[in-house]
Formats: C-alpha cells, structure tokens, sequence
C-alpha cells in the first residue's frame, strides 16, 4: 500500500497549488481607498457593485444556538447545481452523495444504517416553511427537493435541536431553506449548464402587475448521469426531472400575502427493471401582518408527493394538509413568540410482496401549540424559554422544552448556552411495518414503539473580529434514549423480530468555522467538526446488528472554502472537504475538491466552468454494502444570463 | 490528472491576476463605502419635525459597525448635512443614542432595534441592515440584491418618528412598505423603467420637492 505517500505527494501538490494561487493574487493588490461616493446620486448608489464580505452568521450572531448561514452569493459562487450540494457549504452538516439521485444530509452524527433500516432521520429541513421531511420513514427524500438555485435568499443550517420552534424531528438540527421574495427576483435569468455528467437547464420571469403585487414563474429541467458500481459497472440510476412554479408577494399598510408553488415530475433508471419515478407538487400561501408591536403570520399548504417504485407496483402517494399560525408580542423586556397547528398526513402505500404497511392507508394528525419568551434582563443578556406540546399521531402527547441564555459580551463576543429536548417520533416504518421471507413474517410491527429522545446542552461563542474576522465555536453534549433496536419475539421464539427502543448513549463533539476576510479581494472559510459517539444496548437489549445499526458516521469533518476576486469581472472559488473515516461498515476518510472558475463577459452574462469532485475520478462518500457508488468527477460548463 | 488540473489552475489564476491587477480597483467598491455614502445621501431626503429637540451638531451614531464608522468619520470634514458639520458616534446602548438625527444599525443587532421601538418615538431616523429591519422599526433597511446594495423604506415607521421622506427617495427603493398612503400617492418603488408610473415622473420633474407621501 502506497496510499500514504500517494496521498502525502497530493497534499504537497495541493499546497503548492495554494500558494501559488496566493502569490499570483497578490499581484493585483488591493483598491485604493478613499474615494468620495457622495456625490452619487441614489440611482448611481444601488447601482454600484460591491465587493461582498457578508458575513455568514449575518443577522443571527445573537441567537443562542450553532447557526451557519449559507448566503445566496456562496450557493452561485460554488458550482453546485443541485440544492443538495449547496449544502455542502454548511460546516455544520455532512452531506453524503449515496447515488445519482440520493443524498444523506445529517448534522451531528446519525448518517443511518440502511442496512440495518435506519435512515438518516434527525434532521428537519423546510422550504419556505413546508416541511419535505418525509412522515413515512422519517428521512428527506433528496431528490423530490429542487429548486432554482437563483430564487434562493439564504439557507438557515442550525445544528442541535430546534424542536421547540419547529417540532419533533428537529432533533439534531434543521435547514431552513428560504426564498427571495418576488419583487428582489425581477427581470428575465436563464441558466444553462452542460457536461460530461449533467446537463441543466433553468429560466425565470418575474415582474410586477401592480406596485404592491409582484410575481416570478420559473421552470427548470435536467438530466444527470448514472453513477458506478464496485464492479466498475453503471449503477444504471441516472434520472431527469422537470420542474416548474411560481411565487407572488402582495404587501400594502401593515399586511403581507405570499402565494407559491411548484410541480415536478423526474424519471429515474433502475437496474435491470423499468423506469421509476417521482411526481409531485405543493401550493403554499402565507399571511402576514406587523404592527409596532406584533408580527402575526398564518400559513396553510398543501403537498402531494407520489412516488412509483420499479416492475414490483410498489410506490406511495402521500397529501399532506398543514395549517400553522404564530405571533410574535413586543412587551417590555419580553418578547413572546406562541402559535400551533395542525397537520394531515394522509397516504396509501402498494406495498411490495415481503414488505406490507398495515394498513396500507392512513390519515395521520399531529397537532402541536408552543410559546416561548426571550426576556431581556439588560440590553446585552437575554433568557429564551420555551416549549411545544405536540400531539403525535402514534404516541399522543410529547413535551418539547427549551432554554437558552445570550450573553453580549462586549462588542465582539457573543457568549451562549441551552438546554433542550427533542424527539425523533414514531412513523409507519416503525409502527406498522412488516416484513417477509417467502411467507414467514420476519419482522413485526410494533404498535408501542416510543419515540426516540434527545437530551442536548449545548454552549457556544460568536467572535465578531472586526470586518475581517468572525469566528464561530460551539461545544455540545447530547445523552440519547430510546434509540431503535432489533429485538426477538421472546426468550423463546425468535422470530418475528420487531423494533424496539433499548439502546441509548451520548454523544459529545466541538463545531466550529470562521470567516476570514483575508485581502479585500479573498476570503477564506475554513469549517470543523468533530464527534464521538458512545452509544449502547441498554438492559434486556438483544444486541442484534451491533450498536453500528444506530450510524455510521465519522468522527470529523472538515472542509476549507477560498474566494477571490480578481476585479469584477473574474472569480475564482474553491472548496477542499476532508470526511473521516466510516467505522462500520467501513470507508476510509477522503478529500475532494470543488471549484469554479467564472468570468462575467458582461454586466449580464456570467460564464464560468464549475467543476465537482475534482481529486478523484470516482470516490465513495458512502459504503458500497449500504447501497453506495462510486461518486465520478463531474465537470461542466455553465452560463448565466440576466437580462 | 491531479498535476495538470493543478497547473492549469496556477497557469490560469497567475494569468487572471496579472491582467486583473491592471484593471482592478476603480470599478469595485467596499460595502462600507457604499452604505457610508447612502447613509450622508438620506439625510438630504428626510424631513425632521421643526421643533423636535435634536442634537446639534447633526449626529449620526452607528451600532455595531466599526467599518461604516470609520467610513463615515473619514467623509465629514468635506460633508456637511444641512449646513451643519456632521459627528459620528459608536454605542452599545439605547441610552446613548440620545437625540442623535440619524441611527445605522448593523446586521445581527436585532435586539437592539427592539429596545430602540421600545423606547418611544424619538424623530430619528434608523437604517437597519436586518431581513427583519422593517418590521422591526426601521425606517430605512438595506438589502444587498446581484452585489448591489439597495434599500427599502418603511412609510409607517417614518410616520411614527414623524419624518418626512422624498418622493425621490422612495422611487428608488426596492420596496415601499406601510403608511396611510392612497393609490398613486408615491412612486412605484422599482428601478425597472417600466415601472415609473406618471405620478413619479412629475415628482422627479418638479426638483424633488420635499412632499410627505402621506394623506
């Protein structure tokens, strides 16, 4: 094995490669300072492009939780094409390509074990506040969430739990994706992008009917190549999806309406059977009204999302009804946010022959009210307490507590800590599955599973340096109960086995990323985490699969993004990500790199060549025996026109 | 691969910085500058009430950002607001705002525009750089949009602070929100040509005069 020395020499490689870069930029050395833009009118003002240093923790350095904001420049800067690899540039997830067509998202450990049936299902993720987080197997479904990266305000990363805001499931973190309103996506975009390994497609209208309503249509297409097997064979998963919406923002005195939605429909190979796909669409509408005092917000959605299997008829279709309103109270030192709804989940599963949901059909509610209140003692040191009661479809009643503290510091440092509690509930997979060999059942639903519970405390440190640094550090402890095991019928009998909750432990890990405004015209971001997960079988436990059932995750990340500009015409990006080893089933660590090399040949067209995965022709992010593939260097060029 | 990927990369980057350090620096400016530039350009658009007891000379007090500061301090001695020379001040409390003409707020300081709306209505007039700005309180909020920074107005939050904003102000924001206006009372607040309705031309034809929006 020279895999040391090999890896030694590309690290050398890469370092030169770095300096290089360094020395040849410094070359075109920093703006002079000093000009006058005051006698510019407003009109020239807005019109002047800015050099950003937008901070990423921009607007949340009070919160008293580990947030990493992904702005809209980092997404178009970064190559990424797909919203699942924007997430990448959160250092407080670990996203992991499975295939062509499937992503594991986690945050703090509990990538999942498909093949022990546990899925990556502590993390919440909403788009413009519907939640994509699937009720039927507790997992998101990456590839029914697309969106035109363009459209995207900012993605909100929070790690640890946010249940107490956003719900059970919000165990681990959440992602808060969120959209520009309409009237901030004005005028005509076309994005077209094309390599060896994808070819996209997006366009958007948006314009105005009056001066208080403001629309945009979009519509957006692609086609992704399959990736390999072990065997160095296709995996035969490329797919195709189509996908089109809108949004429209009408604001006048103190209210505000939002209507959106989105239809989508993909295609995907399968090995060695027909086609399976995806079909889908949602309309959400959201009202909104402020006073001095008050913010009140009402949202109602609807969801349908279907999903056809291959040969077998296997698929389900899954409504989803959701009403939630919530406001917020400005009264003296306090500030208090309450609100509740409800939700429908109503599906139909086919099942396949060896695996049944019984019943097949459901219509599940899950209701939940909260109220927090974030109380300012002084200006700089604040309390948030809180709770959501939620009412679960299989487990009834479950409180979710919360409390942090915010402390100012000083101009620069923000200190905070919380205590919080989170579940991770009870879904059909867990309550009404069961499995077959031939006709013998093999695994039994069990109708008193519990939810799985998270205890976290947390604490962290926001260090705003100046312009040119900021700092972000978080430590953490979470103590898990009620983990899902495997468990035989009886002393007696072994089969059917059935899921049962008797495995817990706790995990500890450090979070951290900065954001380093090098030269006026380089940033650097470097990102880190680590963790160690202590996980075991708790008393009368069978201990079938081992406690490697629970995760599979590494024990650090880390990753380094570089941004440069060179004038205002050409940029240059580049983001290097180390992953740890898997422990088992086994992977070793990696490194992969991701760049884009842009230039703007005029004030509305933008070229670059984006290039994904660049250090290896194909890599593993994923255990071939958990139904991983070979991940292949993807390459392409792509145009951007805004007129 | 590795290699050659790496010194194409050099190659091409070296290439990129030779020919951008040339070209480099009029045309790109620092956001501090720009939001610097703004804040010295609003105070030529607003109206404080006559017999509001403000601080003189005028006062522009900044939370939370050294850089627009700095940029600021550097522009007084040749700007003078309204005849009068101009200070800049730093803090950290509501209480030190005093009667200050004019607040910029930065980012990520959202408590401190809730204890400022909490406070009273003192007639100043706060920029905010917040998603939330508005609803906060702001009068003014900047939203940088394709790395251009632009603005949108609050016309309630201005009425509450008993401030008069231009007409010409607001024909340049992004967005215009609250106020008891009447339909055609302002401009439609988008740059998009199309989008200037009559009423703003005859605004903007006028000189800018200093009406307020309201009814």
């Amino acid at each position: 094995m020279n895999g040391r020395s090999r890896s030694g020499t590309r690290w050398l490689i890469i370092a030169t490669c770095a300096l290089s870069i360094w020395a040849a930029g410094t070359a075109g050395a920093d703006p002079a300072a000093g000009e006058d833009l005051t006698q510019l009118s407003l009109q020239d003002l807005a019109n002047i492009e800015v050099t950003s240093v937008s901070k990423a923790a921009e607007g949340l350095n009070r919160a008293a939780a580990s947030v990493y904001v992904i702005t809209q420049e980092q997404i178009m800067r970064s190559g990424a094409t797909s919203l699942m690899e924007a997430l990448r540039l959160a250092p407080n997830l670990l996203v992991t390509q499975v295939s062509a067509t499937d992503y594991v998202i986690s945050a703090r450990g509990f990538g999942g074990n498909p093949q022990s049936q546990n899925f990556s299902n502590k993390l919440l993720m909403l788009i413009d506040g519907r939640s994509v987080y699937t009720p039927l197997y507790s997992g998101i479904y990456s590839d029914a969430q697309d969106i035109l990266l363009e459209d995207i305000d900012r993605i909100e990363v929070i790690s640890g739990p946010g249940a107490t805001l956003w719900g059970a499931n919000a165990m681990n973190g959440v992602i808060n994706v969120i959209t520009r309103p309409s009237y901030l996506t004005q005028g005509s975009f076309v994005d077209a992008a094309a390599g060896s390994r994808e070819q996209d497609l997006g366009a958007r209208y948006g314009g105005r009917a009056t001066g208080d309503l403001s629309y945009r249509v979009y519509g957006l297409g692609f086609h992704r190549e399959a990736q390999w097997l072990a065997d160095g064979s296709s995996a035969q998963d490329g797919w195709s999806k189509g996908q089109g919406g809108f949004r429209s923002d009408w604001s006048a005195d103190e209210n505000s309406v939002t209507l959106q939605g989105d239809v989508y429909r993909a295609t995907e190979q399968q090995p060695m059977a027909v086609d399976g796909s995806i079909v889908g669409g949602n309309i959400l509408s959201r009202y909104e009204h402020h006073t001095e005092r008050t913010n009140l917000q009402i949202q109602a959605y609807f969801d349908q999302t279907q999903r056809f299997g291959p040969a077998d008829g296997t698929g389900f279709v899954l409504h989803t009804y959701d009403l939630h309103f919530q406001q917020s109270i400005e009264a003296g030192a306090n500030r208090i946010v309450w609100g509740g709804g409800e939700r429908l989940n109503s599906y139909a599963i086919s099942n396949a022959v060896e695996l049944l949901f019984e019943p097949p059909e459901r219509n599940l509610t899950l209701g939940d009210i909260f109220v927090q209140d974030t109380f300012s003692f002084t200006p700089a040191l604040s309390l948030t307490a809180g709770i959501k009661v939620e009412d679960d479809p299989y487990w009834g009643w479950t409180p979710l507590p919360d409390i942090r503290m915010s402390w100012q510091a000083n101009n620069r440092t923000v200190l905070w800590a919380a205590a919080s509690k989170a579940i991770r509930s009870p879904t059909p997979f867990d309550d009404d599955v069961i499995e077959k060999i031939g006709t013998e059942v093999f695994l039994a639903a069990n109708r008193s599973f519990r939810p799985e519970t998270v205890m976290a405390y947390e604490a962290g440190s926001r260090v705003d340096a100046g312009a040119k640094l900021s700092i972000s550090l978080t430590v953490f402890y979470n103590r898990y109960d009620d983990l899902r095991t495997i468990e035989p019928f009886s002393s007696t009998q072994f089969l059917p086995i059935y899921w049962g909750n008797l495995m817990q432990g706790d995990t500890y890990g450090v979070e951290g990323w900065a954001n380093w405004q090098v030269t006026e015209w380089w940033r650097l971001s470097p990102g880190f985490t680590a963790l160690h997960e202590n996980l075991r079988f708790k008393a009368g436990a069978s201990g079938i699969l081992g406690i490697a059932q629970a995760a599979d995750d590494p024990s650090s990340h880390a990753d380094l993004n570089s941004s440069m500009n060179f004038g205002r015409r050409v940029s240059f990006d580049a983001a290097v990500r180390y992953v740890g080893a898997l422990p088992d089933p086994a992977l070793p660590h990696y490194f992969e790199l991701n760049g884009r090399l842009a230039w703007r040949a005029t004030d509305s067209v933008d070229l670059s060549i984006n290039g994904l995965n660049l250090l290896h022709g194909r890599h593993y992010e994923f255990p071939s025996s958990q139904g991983g593939e070979a991940i292949g260097r993807n390459v392409m060029a792509e145009a951007r026109w805004k007129f | 691969m590795l290699k050659w990927l790496c010194g194409s990369v050099i190659g091409g980057v070296a290439l990129l910085g030779a020919v951008s350090g040339s070209v480099q620096a009029q045309e790109t400016h620092s956001v501090e500058t720009v939001k610097a530039a703004y804040l010295y350009r609003f105070a030529g658009y607003v109206e404080w009430p006559a017999d509001a007891a403000v601080e003189r000379p005028f006062a522009i007090v900044v939370v939370g950002d050294a850089g627009i500061a700095r940029e600021l301090r550097r522009l007084v001695p040749n700007h003078p607001v309204n005849n009068q020379m101009v200070q800049v001040r730093e803090v950290a409390t509501v209480a030190e705002v005093g009667n200050a003409s004019m607040l910029y707020v930065a980012a990520g300081h959202d408590t401190f525009l809730r204890a400022l709306a909490a406070s009273g209505s003192h007639p100043i007039l706060v920029v905010s750089d917040d998603a939330r700005g508005l609803d906060l309180g702001s009068e003014i909020n900047f939203v940088t949009v394709d790395k251009r920074v632009r603005f949108e107005v609050s016309l309630a939050a201005a009425e509450r602070a008993r401030l008069k904003i231009s007409a010409d102000l607001l024909s340049v924001a992004i967005r215009v929100q609250g106020g008891h206006r009447q339909s055609g009372d302002i401009c439609i607040p988008f740059a998009l040509p199309e989008d200037n309705n009559a009423a703003c031309d005859i605004r903007q034809a006028r000189g800018g005069a200093r009406t307020t929006p309201s009814a």
